[in-house]
């Protein structure tokens, strides 16, 4: 983008007029004009309220004001880093995360793939909108639920009876609890993920399914060699952006989920945060921890970044 | 697909795929059942397990409860304004910017891109947000509802690969050698290829607009500006309040187990009530996850 | 690359700067400059009503859900007529309410009085900057029955007294029969059945919880009887554990002759876990008490297999009223003293005034209204009647000793009050109301139960309106939430039997370790510092 020559080898006047990127600018201003509303958005709204950031320094006063609060530079981190919770909670967090990321990343492509092979029309809108449904079932209502199921005598204890197994404490023990979290967490939003993959796949130019067709290819083989590839780059961009999101273990679905037993593996940041709130609301030590948490995602996240560059071709920017 | 007859590997696919996703169609189907019927069921016999599938000992009192207050319509007629005039709002503000990042010739967007994504992750807080609309004035008004959620970073990147996958280069330049200018290439031509983007665009924006409670909650004082959501859980809570009153000093059982029913009932009601509308609009967006005509005009 | 990014936040940075300049709250809030003269014009200082010439005086109010309009309330009416103020009021419900209050108040758009829901934090923190205005000297002149009250009542005054030693929020206080939280309540004909008396002590409710296991006492043939379900801890922390330890708190800080004493590191709280393991172990107690959700365990308790249980009797069919009961405080060989716990009647935080209200003094009067005694009510208006209603014309005694009332149509219940008559709880005033509603066997028994079984032995805990000091606070605050969370972990795991309970004492040193020493010390210096307060 910049022009290779160094500056100081030419007037600076000439060297703007020539520069490649100045013409490309002028060039281009429609395309300006198209990201304009998108650019006003960000500057007033977001990064309007971001001088905010510096609540996580600060004790916050309110009747002072963000600014006039007195400064403690990294007084809430140090209080929360030192605090005995910390490893439980940030091992918690992590593991969910991930657990979150791996298991439920490919979920919502597999479902997608088996979609876009069914044939009969009713059959596949059927199936599309029953799966995409759950992800509107409110979080109160969702963890009852689970909790009513996976209960001594809830239904699927009862179906393990009828079929000989053993029952299962789901929520006694705390090894379940990531289990319970992922798994309920796919169910209710994997119909809602694939929608995008769906609308990905009927980009594909069917010219190049009726190719292979020709050629012989299976269905599989067509899925394999088609189908993924034209949904890499979205998954990778997805994948991106997940690993961005990764400290951000949501707080009422944990919460909710949350018993006397499991709590080793339960308590998360946001729910330690809450309890810390309970005691004594603080606007800086909860704004101090996502800070915390904000900088860890976007490590994450450059790191992915920087890999599928590599791998795949694609990234960010 | 033509008529093509299936090889014999290709039809133990589609037999093990179709067996596949009954398995997960009822998987997914039992526990909504288990709402509706929720929602007109006995709270006790629901709660213990004993109602499992079919409704049982009937009765609608969550729906009454939920439907007799008035503000209800103007909650639904407020959301349906919300997500309409957002949903546009969003596109407009959405697309555009999405296709000037997908452009290759696009100079600068490593920077507007950055730009974006750095407020993904440092964001000011509630209290600067609400100083600044209050400066602006919007506080309680509908653009304080319409303008802090105009587009999302996630979903302008996500647009933008869409475009980059599937609006090729060679299509550009071949408006630049018709003399098209950007705006017409991309009205006249992106935009009906990406009928797909577009539908899904929508429907997330929408449904974000239509489930959103915070904003409102938190800048509207106006009940008759109040979104559906935001009556709904009045409601739930309201009912929950009433039997806890009773607890503490009824006299009357009777009226204590109806309002306790009244309570349950309303939390799988909402849930029914606050979301058909959205459901029935999907299969009305998936018309539009059909390739528009394309590509092969290109070969020629 | 990096170049630009750094470009870009000193660019967004500085534009943000600039944006945030334009939009400073209020600064310091000044201080009210002497309104003497002023008090004395547009006011009565006694007798009613209270402003010469109307007054409209804004207000921030907590809303019950789904409830009126404070000032379509009856008794808001009313009380607008004899006092001659108005208040605006800006009501919002629960999850609104906390928003906007912080919102107002950071933002500096607060009104004159906020009524309801302010934390101690808040009292401390908006205090302090003069926010909230120091309320002593203006109790001191012109609330003669808030002043009788803390006379009466030297908790009070501890309770809403900050750490600087002024006032800065008005307290909710309350005594009814129906108030009183239940716990430990059963079914008195299982123990008829079973051949069992009221058990005396942690041996007696072992056996008695056995022969409900064992002898089928709803008779259906089904061994399907629990015979102690609950929701979570808290039914056994207030009726099993105080058996061991004579303390009424919980697992919690607790005092014992004015010293501080951590309840779960006392070995006697190792007996209690012993104890529970044991009913645990037999199946005495409900596996799923851990787990199950209070809908789960109400649904259980209606459906007739449990025998003590962790909710109120009224919530069961009239025709089982007779054959409920409460279970009476046990002792343990290990502790003597029957006791029960005396929940505090003193809510902080129900009303404060800000430096923004230019008629401190009226408001001041007119809160005190509702601090008068029944005897004291000018025309009808008292914190009973703020609770409900007036007496004959909302309700009426409904028997000669006044044990009983019943509401008077068209009122027939709380619902109707909160409705048309009144905001029935937690605004700042005075209530001592103990008749009960008649007609209700269930109630009946309820409110006699509490008064028969629970009553004699009561005995207060650790006080919940201790405050700390800003250094204090922060110290405490992440201590205590570790703290907590651990106790509640092992307390599960020595209950079930997944930690043997020869560990107790590794616990105990881990929770030293967790700087517990320190925490009891902090708590001793706010319960002294509550000391004095109450005895000044």
């Amino acid at each position: 983008m910049l022009s290779r020559m160094p500056l100081y080898r030419q007037s600076i006047g000439r060297a703007i007029w020539n520069n490649r990127s100045i013409k490309g600018m002028i060039r281009g201003w429609r395309l300006y004009v198209f990201i304009l509303p998108a650019l006003l958005y960000f500057i007033i709204f977001c990064y309007g309220p971001m001088y905010g950031v510096q609540i996580a320094f600060k004790d916050f006063i309110p009747a002072k004001g963000i600014w006039g609060s007195p400064w403690v530079g990294l007084k809430h981190f140090s209080m929360f880093f030192d605090s005995h919770a910390f490893d439980t909670v940030i091992k918690n967090t992590v593991s969910i995360s991930l657990y979150t990321l791996i298991a439920g990343f490919p979920a919502p492509v597999i479902l997608a793939l088996m979609l876009n092979e069914v044939k009969g029309k009713f059959f596949k809108k059927l199936v599309q909108n029953v799966t995409y449904a759950p992800h509107f079932i409110s979080m109160v209502v969702m963890a009852g639920m689970i909790i009513m199921y996976l209960s001594p005598n809830g239904i699927v204890n009862q179906l393990f009876e009828h079929a000989g197994i053993a029952k299962v404490p789901f929520l006694e023990k705390a090894s379940y609890f990531n289990d319970i979290y992922v798994f309920s967490g796919i169910w209710q939003n994997v119909g809602w993920g694939s929608i995008i993959y769906l609308a990905a796949l009927a980009g594909i130019d069917p010219q190049l399914h009726e190719a292979a067709i020709v050629d012989g290819a299976t269905r599989m083989q067509r899925i394999i060699y088609i189908n993924i590839p034209s949904l890499i780059p979205t998954m990778v961009i997805i994948l991106i952006l997940d690993a961005g999101g990764i400290m951000n273990v949501g707080f009422e679905k944990v919460y909710l989920l949350q018993n006397p037993l499991n709590l080793e593996a339960s308590e998360v940041i946001s729910t330690y945060v809450y309890k810390v709130g309970l005691l004594k609301a603080q606007y800086s030590f909860s704004a101090a921890i996502g800070l915390f948490n904000t900088l860890i995602n976007l490590s994450l996240m450059l790191l992915v970044n920087k890999i599928s560059r590599v791998v795949s071709k694609t990234s960010l920017w | 697909m033509n008529a093509m007859r299936e090889t014999k590997l290709d039809q133990i696919f589609v037999a093990i795929n179709t067996v596949l996703l009954s398995g997960i169609l009822i998987a997914t189907l039992y526990p909504l059942v288990f709402v509706i019927s929720a929602s007109i069921s006995d709270p006790d016999l629901v709660n213990s397990g004993r109602m499992i599938l079919f409704p049982k000992g009937i009765s609608f009192e969550g729906y009454a409860n939920v439907f007799k207050d008035s503000r209800i319509w103007t909650g639904y007629k407020m959301t349906i304004f919300y997500t309409l005039a957002g949903t546009i709002i969003n596109l407009a503000v959405t697309i555009p910017a999405a296709y000037s990042l997908s452009r290759k010739d696009f100079v600068g967007k490593k920077v507007i891109i950055i730009m974006f994504m750095v407020t993904m992750f440092f964001s000011g807080g509630l209290i600067p947000t609400y100083l600044l609309m209050k400066d602006i004035g919007i506080l309680n008004t509908i653009w304080s509802m319409l303008l802090p959620g105009a587009t999302s970073v996630w979903y302008i990147v996500i647009c933008r690969t869409y475009f980059q996958t599937n609006i090729p280069d060679e299509l550009r330049e071949a408006a630049v050698i018709d003399g098209c200018t950007d705006f017409r290439l991309f009205f006249s031509i992106v935009l009906p290829l990406s009928s797909a983007i577009i539908a899904v665009m929508a429907l997330f924006f929408g449904v974000s607009h239509w489930n959103n409670y915070f904003s409102a909650l938190v800048y509207l004082s106006d009940k008759d500006l109040f979104p559906l959501q935001l009556i709904l859980r009045e409601i739930l809570v309201k009912s929950e309040f009433n039997a806890q009153m009773l607890l503490i000093g009824s006299s009357d059982s009777e009226a204590l187990g109806k309002e306790l029913r009244i309570a349950e009932q309303t939390k799988y009601a909402l849930i029914i009530v606050s979301t058909l509308p959205v459901m029935l609009a999907y299969p009305f967006i998936q018309k539009y996850f059909v390739k528009g005509v394309m590509v092969g005009s290109l070969k020629g | 690359m990096k170049k630009k990014v750094a470009l870009l936040m000193a660019v967004g940075s500085t534009m943000s700067i600039i944006a945030a300049c334009s939009s400073e709250p209020a600064k310091e809030a000044e201080k009210p400059a002497e309104k003497e003269d002023k008090a004395v014009s547009y006011m009565n200082a006694t007798g009613f009503p209270i402003a010469k010439d109307k007054i409209t005086i804004k207000a921030m109010g907590l809303k019950d859900p789904g409830g009126t309009e404070w000032n379509d309330l009856e008794l808001f009416k009313k009380a607008e007529e004899l006092t001659n103020i108005h208040f605006d009021f800006q009501l919002a419900e629960q999850s609104t309410y906390e928003e906007k209050k912080n919102l107002a108040l950071a933002s500096g758009e607060y009104p004159d009085v906020f009524f309801r829901s302010i934390s101690v934090n808040d009292e401390e923190v908006y205090g302090k900057q003069g926010t909230f205005i120091n309320l002593k000297p203006l109790i001191d002149k012109y609330a003669p029955n808030l002043k009788k009250r803390m006379e009466e009542n030297k908790e009070l005054k501890a309770a809403i007294t900050a750490t600087d030693g002024n006032i800065y929020a008005l307290p909710y206080y309350v005594q009814t029969s129906t108030l009183n939280p239940h716990v430990s309540f059963f079914n008195a004909e299982w123990m008829k059945r079973a051949g069992m008396t009221m058990p005396q002590n942690t041996d007696d409710l072992y056996l008695l919880l056995k022969a409900f296991k064992e002898k089928d006492p709803n008779q259906n043939g089904k061994a399907d009887e629990i015979p102690w379900s609950s929701f979570r801890f808290e039914a056994m922390n207030q009726f099993i554990l105080p058996a061991f330890t004579g303390l009424s708190g919980g697992p919690v800080f607790d005092v014992k002759d004015d010293k501080v004493v951590f309840t779960p590191i006392l070995p006697e709280f190792k007996e209690y876990l012993a104890y529970m393991n044991k009913l645990y172990k037999e199946n005495l107690i409900d596996h799923e008490f851990l787990t199950q959700t209070a809908q789960q365990h109400l649904a259980k308790v209606k459906s007739g297999i449990v025998g003590v249980y962790n909710t109120s009797p009224t919530v069961l069919p009239p025709e089982t009223t007779e054959l409920q009961d409460s279970l009476e405080p046990i002792t343990s060989p290990f502790n003597s003293k029957k006791v029960a716990r005396a929940y505090s009647p003193i809510y902080t935080g129900r009303a404060a005034i800000t430096d923004k209200n230019k008629y401190p003094e009226a408001t001041m009067r007119w809160i005190d209204t509702w601090y008068a005694k029944s005897d004291e009510a000018v025309q009808g208006l008292s914190g009973t009647a703020l609770f409900v209603g007036m007496e004959n014309e909302h309700w009426e005694y409904a028997d000669p000793e006044k044990k009983t009332y019943k509401f008077k149509s068209p009122v027939t219940s709380f619902q109707d009050i909160n409705k048309k008559v009144s905001v029935s709880s937690y605004m700042p005033s005075y209530l001592e109301f103990m008749p009960y509603p008649s007609g209700s066997p269930l109630m009946e028994m309820k409110v006699k139960g509490v008064q028969k079984r629970q009553e004699p032995y009561m005995k207060s805990y650790f006080p919940t309106t201790a405050r700390y000091t800003k250094e204090e606070g922060e110290k405490a605050t992440i201590i205590e939430t570790d703290i907590n969370t651990y106790v509640e972990q092992m307390m599960t795991k020595f209950i079930t039997g997944d930690e043997p309970i020869q560990n107790f004492d590794k616990y105990v040193e881990s929770l030293k370790k967790m700087k517990l020493d320190e925490l009891t010390a902090i708590k001793q210096a706010i319960y002294d510092r509550w000391l004095k307060g109450k005895n000044s």
